[in-house]
């Protein structure tokens, strides 16, 4: 196998280095993209990738060579995103809101304006889940636990001042409630948490409803209309409360990558987000496909800008 | 550093104590900065500072009251060891700069160098310099590329 | 169902199950390569495959990979993966007195026997192995961890005091990045490269390998003691070691295979509490860690039970139970299977052709691990130091680069080795931090975690004292403390006379 991979290596060291002089700094270059992904393998962002390889592939005949940079929750690559060459040749995938909240402890090592973003591809909505035996069958009956004992309820999430952690602060804000957040490295650690009856509830997305169909129960999600894995499960709208967000992941590239480059990117994310199968894949998923590309970004950066920093005064990231 | 330390009995564990002193400097400085962590943040520095502190006062005190036998020093080159510490850093220095496979042959020869204790004959050095060609060769395109590893690029490649 | 499992036999099959056992141990021999790397790296070659074939062969992988940790760990005092960190204590003494050739014939037993005990409880006993493992919360974590850490007491080589200050550094690395509960940056004196902590494998490498090369170059003698030509693979010295530890080994592979179940714990961590109790239980303890031969059939042993026991969640649950039970899960949904708690029920057939192509792995194991680690024994023996030292001082870069292509960690690698050779030359022994290093993360989220939740249920002490997992490794962890004192009141007297 190892061979294989080998041979095939060498070849392509010989027509890289042919193409390498041909290509301009003007395309994308004629060789696999280096896609670094700042998360364990196996999440959302690298199961993403890895079903986003093949139609890439299809597209432009060269695939992807992906590396995990993992750490701070995505921060340690983010830190260092600016520091990758320029050609074209590596992007990184990023998350929101990590890139707007970690900033704003003037620790994470980079900015919000220091990730150029390329193309926003899809949103895992924000959804709050209980085991499937639990005692709590509804949003009401949550609420109304987390209002005869407050602070009683434990709920389980990936990370502090995280997707799952803002979802628990907005929605316990927005419900007049008061919950334990117990952060945990990593999906599996807090799905294991929630089975094994060590927290009452957990915040996530709706991929850990889909996967874990049957052992679990989704009392609600936070979209605008219900979402087709989870045709009975209300949005938090429908019961009053005005919670539409998740986190959502799309590509960047380090400063200085020329624009074409960035527009010719974004352009095959699109195609690759338009393949019928794909788009089914990430539906059966649970994932909600985006597309917010070169033209949109600009105004869909500064909106959010401004949202989170209205969250991170709710999380007393910002005083 | 020479290989005469082994002999006196009865001297005392300078280096153990020194140990002690720096674990005692860290403990103390990770204490002042846990002053500034969130209280779930803080518990544990503080608590591994605080036994790192207790535990190196009791091992500081020991050494300095009971006369201690020195751990065993090893012997051989300081001069060559010194040197392969200048050499790794050198080498990892320069990848950024020269790429990974122009350092990685500079330092492997020096290595060489380092650790090579008769001269060389002309035939020893020309089958080792070819062998630390195929070396570091052989780990770049299987790294590069079987692995896809993307090393830094430099002067080489 | 068995025509399910006669399909792990056919031509295809098997020949994965070669190539994998093989590509895997040869990368799980390279420090720095560990056993996830090389499982992601060669997932994208199975997706052509049929799902099952790619199971096997990414299950060949993984096995192979945690197998062949050991060589380095033998060979150059280098763990090839976390799982063999404790493989270390007592192969490379083994392999510095002449006998590499025992140790690594004693590592390929053990992992295979190891091995076989994992993916026999996997077809056996995995839905009630994973109720267990769920019932494992935070506190039982942070308990397991500090169990782990009471071997600090038995690697300390002379001063408890200088092992305990040890295991106190390892744990403040652990403690470098940014804290999963509370957020706060800690101690990365303002460094990005620090933001997600010090990479473990990375001061593995630089712990372990770093002061190994910096004492090669400083005298002309040989790296080890080279045994007389001809002693073949000492197949039978090593099967009556075997024989006379057949407990060990079975205790062991237990361990292994419960640990590797946990979905926070992995082979690390399963290898080092094996390797404890293989040394509270053994009536000469004090022969650990100078190269006694039950301790590497302990640690061996355990490390490869963690992958059948990581796959009991794995299928069970859809919970990954180790690192490279995520990749496998992720390829399997590229596949177009639907993971999570149905598999066993919908895909039973893959499953079970994964199952026993697992078991078919681990057998294969035997004869290709013992051709490749005399392979590796011979090469590792020919060098002459000219050539080993370079070699080897490439290989830390080389694969600490790798980890996530990153040249801070390579930075990191060199500073904690230097460190540690100098604490070294103090008295302070590596084990001790890297064990701290290790266990420091599950150590505090499980201590935050349980206060956490706890505090949320007003009772802290039930928390902590209160559930019966906890109370059983409690009394494990007691009685691992006060053995050596009951030990020597009890039986030294009657010995002596």
């Amino acid at each position: 196998m190892m061979t294989h991979r080998l041979g095939r290596a060498v070849a392509a060291l010989f027509a890289f280095t042919l193409a390498g002089t041909a290509a301009s700094a003007q395309t994308l270059p004629a060789r696999d993209l280096t896609y670094i992904i700042p998360f364990n393998p196996g999440g959302e962002s690298d199961v993403t990738a890895r079903l986003q390889e093949p139609v890439y592939r299809r597209l432009t005949g060269h695939g992807f060579v992906i590396q995990y940079k993992t750490g701070g929750g995505g921060a340690a690559a983010w830190a260092q995103l600016n520091g990758l060459p320029t050609d074209g040749g590596t992007m990184m995938g990023f998350n929101t809101p990590h890139i707007f909240l970690q900033p704003m402890s003037g620790k994470a090592g980079y900015r919000t304006a220091d990730i150029n973003p390329v193309y926003i591809f899809q949103l895992t909505p924000h959804a709050l889940i209980v085991a499937a035996d639990s005692p709590i069958k509804s949003i009401e009956e949550y609420v109304a636990a987390a209002k005869a004992k407050p602070g009683a309820i434990t709920v389980a999430g990936t990370g502090t001042h995280s997707a799952n952690h803002v979802a628990q602060q907005s929605f316990d804000q927005a419900a007049g409630i008061r919950t334990t957040y117990v952060p945990f490295t990593g999906t599996g650690a807090t799905v294991t948490a929630l089975l094994g009856k060590q927290v009452a509830a957990l915040w996530n997305f709706t991929t850990v409803g889909v996967e874990q169909k049957g052992k679990v129960r989704v009392l609600a999600v936070a979209m605008e209309q219900r979402h087709p894995q989870f045709p009975d499960v209300p949005t938090f709208r429908e019961k009053g409360v005005d919670m539409v967000d998740g986190a959502m992941r799309g590509v960047a590239v380090p400063a200085g990558t020329p624009d074409p480059v960035r527009r010719q990117l974004s352009e095959t994310f699109r195609q690759i987000n338009a393949d019928p199968a794909f788009r089914q894949k990430m539906i059966d998923g649970g994932y909600v496909p985006l597309d917010v590309g070169q033209d949109k970004l600009p105004a869909f950066m500064a909106e959010h800008t401004r949202r989170y920093a209205e969250i991170g005064k709710l999380l007393g990231l910002v005083k | 550093m020479s290989a005469t330390g082994e002999t006196t009995a009865a001297r005392r564990d300078w280096p153990g104590l020194a140990g002690a002193g720096a674990a005692i400097l860290l403990g103390g400085w990770m204490l002042h900065e846990a002053s500034s962590f969130s209280d779930f943040a803080a518990v544990f520095p503080r608590t591994i500072a605080t036994v790192m502190i207790a535990a190196s006062l009791l091992l500081a005190g020991r050494i300095v009251l009971a006369p201690a036998v020195r751990p065993r020093a090893p012997g051989g080159s300081a001069g060559r060891r010194l040197a392969l510490v200048a050499v790794a850093v050198a080498w990892v220095a320069a990848m950024p700069v020269a790429g990974f496979l122009a350092a990685s042959l500079a330092g492997f020869l020096a290595t060489m160098r380092v650790a090579r204790f008769t001269p060389w004959s002309t035939r020893q050095a020309a089958f080792e310099g070819l062998a630390a060609l195929a070396i570091v060769g052989g780990f770049y395109l299987v790294f590069e590329w079987g692995l896809g590893v993307p090393l830094p690029r430099g002067w080489l490649v | 169902m068995l025509s399910d499992l006669l399909a792990a036999l056919t031509p295809l099959n098997l020949l994965l199950a070669v190539g994998g056992v093989v590509a895997g141990t040869v990368i799980g021999a390279l420090p720095g390569l560990t056993a996830t790397m090389a499982v992601a790296v060669l997932t994208p070659l199975t997706f052509s495959m049929e799902p099952a074939s790619a199971m096997i062969a990414l299950g060949a992988i993984y096995t192979g990979a945690i197998y062949g940790g050991c060589y380095s760990a033998i060979l150059i005092n280098t763990p090839g993966t976390p799982s063999a960190i404790a493989t270390t204590f007592d192969g490379y003494p083994m392999a510095r007195r002449g006998d590499a050739d025992l140790a690594l014939t004693l590592a390929n037993l053990a992992s295979v026997a190891g091995g076989l005990v994992g993916a026999l409880a996997l077809f056996a006993l995995a839905p009630p192995l994973a109720e267990v493992a769920l019932a494992f919360g935070p506190v039982e974590y942070f308990w397991l961890a500090v169990l782990g850490l009471t071997l600090i007491a038995s690697l300390s080589e002379g001063s408890l005091l200088k092992g305990l200050i040890g295991g106190c550094v390892g744990l403040s690395i652990a403690m470098v990045g940014t804290a999963v509960v509370g957020g706060d940056v800690r101690f990365t004196f303002g460094l990005p490269g620090l933001l997600g902590g010090v990479n473990v494998v990375a001061a593995l490498i630089g712990l372990f390998c770093i002061p190994v090369v910096i004492d090669l170059v400083a005298e002309p003698g040989g790296h080890m003691e080279m045994a007389e030509s001809g002693r073949g693979y000492r197949l039978s010295e090593a099967l009556s070691e075997v024989r006379g530890g057949a407990w060990n080994l079975l205790r062991s592979s237990s361990i292994g295979t419960f640990v590797g179940a946990l979905p926070a714990a992995g082979g690390a961590i399963a290898a080092l509490i094996a390797y404890a109790e293989a040394r509270r239980t053994s009536p000469r303890p004090e022969t650990f860690g100078k190269g006694a031969p039950q301790g590497i059939l302990a640690c061996e042993s355990a490390n490869n039970a963690t992958v059948g026991g990581g796959f009991i969640p794995t299928l069970v649950l859809g919970i990954p139970g180790t690192p490279p039970d995520a990749i496998i899960l992720g390829a399997l949904l590229v596949h177009g299977v639907r993971t999570g708690p149905n598999l066993f029920q919908e895909q039973s057939a893959i499953v079970y052709t994964f199952m026993a192509g697992l078991l078919v792995s681990t057998i294969l194991m035997l004869p290709l691990g013992l051709l490749l680690g005399r392979y590796a024994y011979r090469s590792i023996a020919a060098v002459p130091k000219t050539l080993l030292a370079p070699t080897i001082l490439l290989m830390t870069i080389l694969g600490t680069y790798a980890i996530q292509g990153s040249g801070d960690d390579v930075v990191v690698m060199l500073v904690l080795g230097v460190a540690g050779w100098l604490l070294g030359r103090a008295g302070f022994a590596a084990a001790p931090i890297v064990l701290g290093v290790v266990l420091g993360g599950i150590c505090e989220q499980g201590f935050v975690q349980g206060w956490l939740i706890g505090g949320a249920q007003e009772d802290l002490v039930g928390m902590f004292f209160g559930r019966p997992i906890s109370l059983a490794i409690l009394a494990v962890i007691a009685l691992t403390l006060l053995y050596p004192l009951l030990a020597t009141r009890l039986w030294r007297p009657r010995l002596a006379t």
